[in-house]
């Protein structure tokens, strides 16, 4: 892409600790990275990597040990508990492996979720909500419950759920890992499209073949950046076509 | 990057009221969806706090009830009255009561006057000479009762009315006229019912040791009795009753009564004096002032002052008690109800540890958090409360009818009905405040790896 880019999100010098008793678990030790508007980043990684901790610090889910994190230019680190929820409600985007619908509440009721938590007027959060409904497909099923659904259908009802409050960043922790390859591809066909309309994504993933849509792959070793390999780089080391 | 534009002026403030509004009845929709979840649950949950506020109303009606039943008895006696009466005094020795033929004891017509003359602000004075005798109707033995002589105010100072206001009359101060002796008589409910089971007793003749009386009233039912007994003043519709005069001048000062091959003598000149005071706040005064005139002259302690306030007193006190046992009955069934609803929103907020993790992480505050189990647990008691309300509104009408409480009343204060709806919130807010606050306050990310 040939604009300029601007971060959307930047860590420096990232560091997230655990002390487990005595011992202190060094679950991310010094990351520093900087994502730009529309980027599209895989996570990979062995496990206990840290790619979760990292996420979750992304999702402000969790303040960082040490380092900072800007989040559109604000340092997460100082925000209080009130402004990081307030944070997560009007930036982000969350998508989780075991979708995370609320059992009690309709599709269409889960997709505005967030924004009701904006306390914005709740009539332009219902239009919305059938808007993206229509998007993921699923506009014929908004007064069901989670249950009723397939896995696949559900996890689009949770990207809808994600982008309603049209975020700077959808953060994706394994998105496809409870599903079958079929459905699989329909998610990350779902994803991409995002991507391509303009949303920031990043994801965590153990599978390679979703790592190959993204236009970075982040590889993390020990809570550590082991390397970054652009999409082109990676084809060319998996002997796959690099795309024109 | 768009932002949030103010909204300023009336309209702007309207909206977010009525947003506000919208807000909260959606509040109350989702917890409404979420204790759906688990019907049973909830009903059973809503049943302990139904159970917590009925009981409180009820409880308080119930207090209520015994406590207006009291007062009632006690104010057919009278506020403004002292009874003296006359009583037979401790024994001294046997030779005493062997030298004469009678005992003599009791209050006099000396007393009579010296209470007249020397106690200020009484405004009746009402003497009353009884004898245990046997009345005859026919064939008809009655002696279950007492004949009582005595004059034409006593009624009024003892709250009596005729059986029928429209029929018969009751002893008139014609009857009680210096130096004369009608023989007519007016028969207590119970004695009408006894001496005329089927025929009206109006116009008949009753017998009393071969003299005959003309009834020329019956009076009405006394209602209930038990102050009456409980102040061991005896049951006056049992009685039967002659002017004063007329029974003065045939049997004099001497009771002389055969029953049951008994043979006793008494010498009783005033079984009873009725005092009426001008007012309620100066009984008790005036009961000590009486004390100090009539001990002088009774040594021997053979009179005893009833005062119908003192025991109106007490019984208002014993009542507020048993209110006060009663309500902490219903506060104990409200603090049960409280803490079965602390215990289900502790269950419920473990078991949707996940669901709180989803909300925080798409953006709920703590407060939302507190704010949606908080409106559970308050619908939870509402619900509760509302069928509590009912059942207390409508325990005067079921209360009576439940054998264990035995006739009693039940009165329902509006005050405690509409009180009933905040304690029933505020039990809700108590109780489950601590599990809301649990729930707000759990690591997000804790809570979304919570299966
Ligand atoms: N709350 C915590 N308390 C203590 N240690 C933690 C905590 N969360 C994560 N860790 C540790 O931090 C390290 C990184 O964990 P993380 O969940 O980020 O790994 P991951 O890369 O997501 O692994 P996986 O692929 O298995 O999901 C691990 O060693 C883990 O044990
Ligand atoms: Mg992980």
């Amino acid at each position: 892409m040939a604009m300029a880019m601007e971060a959307v999100a930047e860590l420096i010098d990232v560091r997230k600790y655990y002390q487990m008793g005595t011992q202190t678990v060094r679950a991310l030790n010094g990351v520093s990275l900087s994502f730009q508007q529309g980027d599209y980043y895989a996570i990979m990684g062995p496990s206990g990597s840290g790619k979760s901790t990292l996420l979750n610090l992304l999702g402000c889910l969790d303040r960082p040990s040490g380092g900072r994190y800007l989040l559109g230019g604000i340092d997460v680190a100082t925000l209080s508990d009130n402004a990081l929820s307030d944070t997560r409600s009007r930036r982000l985007g969350f998508v989780f492996q075991s979708f995370n619908l609320i059992a009690q509440l309709t599709v269409i009721e889960n997709i505005e979720l967030p924004l009701v938590y904006q306390g914005g007027s709740t009539s332009q959060a219902r239009h919305r909500a059938y808007e993206l409904a229509a998007m993921v497909g699923l506009e014929t099923r908004t007064d069901h419950r989670p249950a009723q659904l397939s896995g696949g259908q559900q996890q689009r009802v949770a990207i809808a759920r994600a982008m309603i409050n049209d975020p700077l960043v959808i953060l994706a922790d394994e998105p496809t890992g409870n599903l079958d390859s079929a459905t699989q591809g329909e998610i990350m066909d779902l994803l991409d499209s995002l991507n391509q309309a303009g949303t920031t994504i990043i994801l965590v993933t153990h599978e390679d073949d979703i790592a190959h849509r993204a236009r970075h792959v982040l590889n993390l070793a020990d809570g550590r950046i082991v390397n970054i390999e652009t999409a082109a780089e990676r084809r060319r080391r998996f002997g796959l076509e690099v795309e024109a | 990057m768009s932002s949030v534009s103010g909204n300023t002026g009336a309209i702007g403030r309207l909206g977010d009221a009525l947003r506000r509004r919208l807000r909260l009845a959606r509040a109350m929709r989702m917890g409404i969806k979420s204790l759906l979840l688990h019907p049973m649950r909830a009903a059973l949950t809503a049943l302990s706090v139904f159970c917590g506020v009925g009981a409180v109303i009820v409880m308080l009606a119930i207090g209520e009830g015994a406590s207006h039943k009291a007062q009632e008895q006690f104010r057919t006696l009278g506020a403004d009255t002292i009874i003296i009466h006359s009583i037979q005094p401790p024994k001294q020795d046997d030779s005493s009561n062997n030298r004469s033929f009678a005992v003599s004891y009791g209050l006099t017509y000396g007393d009579l006057e010296r209470i007249r003359s020397t106690v200020p602000d009484v405004n009746l004075t009402v003497p009353v000479r009884d004898l245990r005798k046997d009345v005859w109707h026919g064939s008809r033995r009655y002696s279950d009762g007492r004949v009582v002589g005595t004059v034409s105010w006593y009624a009024a100072a003892q709250h009596f009315r005729l059986a029928d206001e429209t029929r018969g009359r009751w002893i008139s101060d014609m009857d009680n006229a210096a130096g004369r002796v009608n023989l007519v008589a007016v028969l207590g409910a119970n004695a009408a019912r006894e001496l005329f089971p089927l025929e009206d007793p109006i116009g008949q003749t009753v017998q009393i040791d071969q003299r005959y009386f003309r009834v020329v009233g019956v009076m009405a039912d006394q209602g209930d009795k038990t102050a009456r007994s409980q102040l061991k003043l005896g049951d006056l519709s049992k009685n039967v009753y002659i002017p004063l005069q007329t029974l003065m001048t045939y049997y004099g000062p001497l009771d002389i009564s055969a029953r049951s091959g008994n043979r006793t003598a008494e010498e009783v000149a005033l079984r009873e004096i009725i005092v009426k005071v001008s007012d309620m706040s100066i009984v008790e005064a005036r009961a000590r002032a009486l004390d100090n005139v009539l001990s002088r002259y009774h040594p021997t302690g053979d009179y005893e002052l009833i005062v119908p306030l003192k025991a109106i007193r007490q019984a208002e006190e014993s009542a507020r008690n048993f209110t006060i046992l009663l309500a902490a009955i219903g506060g104990i069934s409200l603090i049960v109800g409280g803490i079965g609803i602390m215990n289900v929103m502790l269950a419920t907020v473990t078991e949707r540890t996940r669901e709180v993790g989803i909300r925080r992480a798409l953006g709920a505050r703590k407060s939302h958090i507190v704010t949606q189990f908080l409106i559970e647990a308050l619908v939870l008691t509402l619900l509760g409360g509302l069928f509590g309300v009912l059942a207390g509104l409508t325990s005067p009408y079921w209360v009576p009818k439940v054998p264990l409480f035995k006739d009693q009343e039940a009165i329902v204060r509006v005050s405690q009905v509409l009180l009933a709806f905040p304690i029933a919130a505020g039990v809700g807010i108590i109780f489950g405040l601590y599990p809301a606050w649990r729930a707000a306050n759990m690591d997000p990310i804790e809570a979304l790896r919570h299966e």
